[in-house]
């Protein structure tokens, strides 16, 4: 039938596929097994935690953890301020990454520089102070103070300038000599080019509103104003003994970044490995 | 949460020790009776009979194994009503903690109603609260199993008393008679003191890596400073 | 004349485009000024105070510094351990006493936690990114499957994880426990050895609980590791290692020889960037054993979080943060010295 080469080339294929199956379930596993608690009942989990499937597929779980602890609002509060802080760093590191990359200004490297040093700086030092501002403010509690703060970004800066500076300068040349402003040549001529780089940036921005925990713990304090990620403290603290609520929420909060992730994955890892952008 | 000193605390008060002196400023770990206590816990975690399971997450202990159905009791609070009521197919009933050497013990878990002093309000502050606790509205709050009533009116006990399952509700009120309150310390921060201090070495017993005697010394050295 | 006005004519049009690119870039500017700049400054004068937010702050000078990182010495317990029998090494823990030992356990396990996220993230991550490095179908699939925990939610993982650690009836458990039994019964009960349960309290016993959170940490990591890893194999040339397979080399040759030292850039990068988000662990802890058992997993982030948000003592928890700001700085600093040393440059 097989030649012994192509014998063993399929073996070394059947072994490769093998090896990767397993290593992508392992990865895999906590999410399945997150879904699965997520459907059944409490006495069917302490029962057997690991079996997938229960007597049924109790989605009731769901409307427990949307109603009863106010899952849904909380949802709601989150995607108004990952919304405003997608949005706004998305323009922001538009602006700000054409001006890195186009226009010269004196102490622009400086500037760039500084401005990516600032990366480094943990948010943690700042924490107190901006507790006490958004006090000032008179935004403590309130969403804004989840989303302003949140507007501006060194690394989606960053990204951008990258990004532009692979656009060949022939292309505005032209409309510069027929008198366009910048901002014109941003909107018209850059910003339909840059749709992996702001495919990328939505995905990173996204990621890193949806998923914050510790500034909303310290900047919102009533429940009516909670975020998804306190919403999953509180039925932990509340629920701690149901693992299919606890769960139930936790695949809520979970599940949107993993349809994001996958619907951008193919620009989104593109721009991580070229930039190294973390979170 | 996991940093729970209702526990370990009944134990010490069972034991005849209590958490600190007499007037609160010092720590009572090292006391004879709290040491009683919490050698008899002790061996109830990792003696040689071995008849309670390690303490879980959430600083129950056994919580996750009743509901599992491999342990027979765990102690709790009123509070836990609500999630047992949703978590077990099974019958299930509340008693009083065990007595010990110390006499019976438990903790007196409280939460008040305040008015600021400062309010621009005080006249309608006044009104949430008589219809807070009237008789009518504990009844209800009692009803929903978390709470035990604050007003004494027979319609709020009734209430209460039958809120089911479990299908006996007294021992929560006869407890009421000899428990600890619960209450902030007179000279020192009970978070820096009972979280940052007795409760890290009290892990260590249930980790076995210190002996009773060793976890409540180095408790007592590091808290004592802290009473002001 | 002429010269004059064209310079004039330069010079206005350098004018109006600086004017331009700060116009461009002042949202960002704002941004920076009110939103860290400002909140940076007030925070250093804080750790320099007793603040605690109701009082008017009072200046201590270096008081809280000191508290977090001095010392002093106790000769007499060195002399009493030593007596005891105890070993030197334990005679000088005696002796010396810390002001403020929380913060100590605190770096310790902070320190660990990063070293132990880089060993547990690094190595798979690579060996994954060199398998996947292959140009069979299907491997953005499996990119994607390894690349899902970076990008979901710290405190959702937790909590999932939790319910994976649990002792008694935890998922992990649950498998090591069915695994012996299967062992036991295949061969090991036959040969008069049976195996014993483990029955690990992974969150639950402080010899256990800080690596149980590196192990979880390091899970959603190793995909973003991967990918840039991916991307530094893609990126060297093809040409260099086919040479040595027509000379013969062997995989594993062409692997430690050709393609780790090509990689070290990548590998330091990912040294920095990961040393730099370990240290500022905070929602594992937290969501998971809340410092706990016995301040085994109390990272230096959670700790100032305790003093300053749970007992308000801000202006200490002001000056742990600038510790943990210069040992980020002190940290990358070194690795970037020692870079020269091993990383290869073209």
């Amino acid at each position: 039938m097989f030649s012994r080469g192509q014998r063993g080339e399929l073996l070394s294929k059947i072994l490769f596929y093998g090896v990767l199956t397993i290593v992508g379930l392992v990865f895999v596993y906590p999410f399945i097994f997150m879904v699965a608690t997520s459907l059944k009942s409490s006495p069917e989990v302490f029962k057997n935690i690991l079996s997938l499937f229960g007597e049924r597929l109790r989605f009731d779980n769901y409307a427990t953890v949307l109603e009863t602890v106010n899952m849904g609002r909380y949802m709601v509060n989150t995607t108004i301020v990952t919304l405003g802080v997608v949005a706004g760093q998305i323009v922001t590191s538009l602006l700000g990454g054409y001006a890195f990359a186009r226009i010269r200004f004196p102490g622009r490297d400086l500037i760039l520089t500084l401005y990516l040093g600032t990366i480094m700086i943990p948010f943690t030092v700042i924490l107190i102070p901006m507790y006490k501002m958004m006090v000032a403010f008179g935004w403590i509690d309130k969403l804004q103070s989840l989303i302003i703060p949140w507007l501006f970004t060194a690394s989606g800066t960053f990204l951008m300038r990258q990004f532009f500076k692979t656009i060949p300068k022939e292309l505005e040349e032209a409309a510069y000599m027929d008198g366009a402003n910048r901002f014109t040549i941003l909107w018209r001529i850059f910003v339909p080019l840059a749709g992996p780089a702001i495919a990328t940036q939505f995905t990173i921005s996204f990621l890193y509103a949806w998923n914050s925990f510790i500034w909303p713990l310290v900047a919102i304090q009533s429940k009516a104003n909670y975020v998804v990620t306190q919403g999953l403290a509180d039925i932990q603290g509340g629920y701690h003994a149901s693992p299919p609520l606890v769960l139930a929420g936790t695949t809520l909060v979970i599940i949107p970044t993993v349809l994001v992730f996958l619907f951008a994955q193919k620009y989104f890892i593109e721009g991580v490995a070229t930039t190294g952008i973390k979170k | 949460m996991s940093d729970w000193w209702g526990l370990w605390g009944w134990f010490v008060y069972s034991g005849g020790g209590s958490l600190f002196n007499a007037d609160r400023t010092a720590c009572g770990l090292t006391e004879p009776g709290s040491i009683t206590g919490l050698q008899f816990m002790a061996d109830l975690f990792l003696g040689p009979d071995r008849v309670a399971p390690p303490p879980g997450l959430e600083g129950g202990v056994g919580e996750t194994e009743f509901h599992a159905g491999t342990v027979g009791m765990f102690p709790n609070g009123r509070w836990m009503t609500p999630s047992d009521r949703a978590n077990d197919a099974f019958d299930w009933a509340v008693v009083e903690m065990p007595k010990g050497p110390g006499g019976n013990a438990t903790w007196l878990f409280w939460g008040a109603y305040v008015i600021n002093a400062q309010t621009e309000y005080p006249q309608q502050a006044w009104t949430v609260l008589k219809a807070l606790t009237s008789p009518d509205v504990q009844a209800q709050i009692a009803a929903l199993g978390t709470n035990i009533p604050s007003n004494k009116a027979q319609a709020a006990v009734d209430a209460f008393l039958n809120s089911k399952p479990p299908a006996d509700n007294t021992p929560f009120i006869n407890g009421a008679a000899y428990a600890q309150a619960e209450i902030p310390l007179f000279t020192g921060n009970w978070n820096d003191i009972v979280g940052g201090q007795y409760q890290p070495n009290i892990d260590k017993i249930f980790a076995g890596l210190a002996t009773v005697q060793e976890a409540a010394q180095a408790a007592c050295d590091g808290a004592n400073p802290l009473f002001k | 004349m002429l010269k004059s006005r064209i310079r004039e004519a330069i010079s206005k049009s350098r004018t109006r485009e600086s004017i331009e690119g700060y116009l461009f870039l002042l949202p960002n500017l704002l941004g920076f000024l009110i939103f860290l700049a400002i909140p940076l400054a007030i925070s250093f004068y804080y750790s320099f105070t007793d603040y605690n937010l109701f009082t008017t702050p009072k200046f201590l000078g270096l008081a809280n510094y000191a508290k977090a990182l001095g010392v002093s010495f106790d000769p007499q317990a060195y002399q009493t351990a030593l007596v005891q029998g105890k070993s030197w090494f334990a005679a000088v823990g005696a002796w010396i006493k810390p002001n403020d030992p929380t913060f100590w356990v605190a770096l310790r396990n902070t320190l660990v936690y990063a070293l132990g996220v880089l060993g547990f993230s690094i190595i798979p991550a690579f060996l994954l990114a060199w398998l996947l490095n292959s140009r069979l179908r299907g491997m953005t699939f499996y990119r994607a499957l390894i690349y899902i925990p970076v990008v979901a939610s710290v405190v959702g993982s937790a909590l999932v994880w939790n319910w994976i650690y649990q002792q008694q009836s935890g998922a992990l458990n649950t498998i090591i426990s069915g695994t012996i039994s299967w062992l036991n019964k295949l061969i090991f009960t036959a040969i008069g050895h049976p195996l014993v349960d483990p029955y690990i309290g992974w969150l639950v016993l402080p010899q256990y609980a800080l690596f149980s959170l590196i192990l979880m940490t390091s899970w959603a990591t190793v995909g973003y590791d991967m990918v840039i890893f991916l991307a530094a194999l893609q990126g060297i040339p093809v040409h260099l290692y086919e040479a040595a397979t027509v000379d013969g080399a062997s995989r594993w040759h062409i692997l430690f020889r050709i393609i780790v030292p090509l990689m070290t850039p990548t590998i330091f990068f990912i040294f920095v960037i990961n040393t730099i988000s370990s240290l500022q662990i905070f929602s594992e802890p937290y969501i998971m054993t809340q410092g706990g058992p016995a301040n085994s997993t109390l990272t230096i982030v959670y700790y100032l979080y305790q003093k300053g948000f749970q007992r308000f003592q801000m202006g200490y928890g002001s000056s742990l943060a600038w510790i943990v700001f210069a040992l980020i700085f002190i940290i990358t600093l070194i690795q970037f010295r020692l870079s020269g040393r091993w990383v290869y440059e073209e």
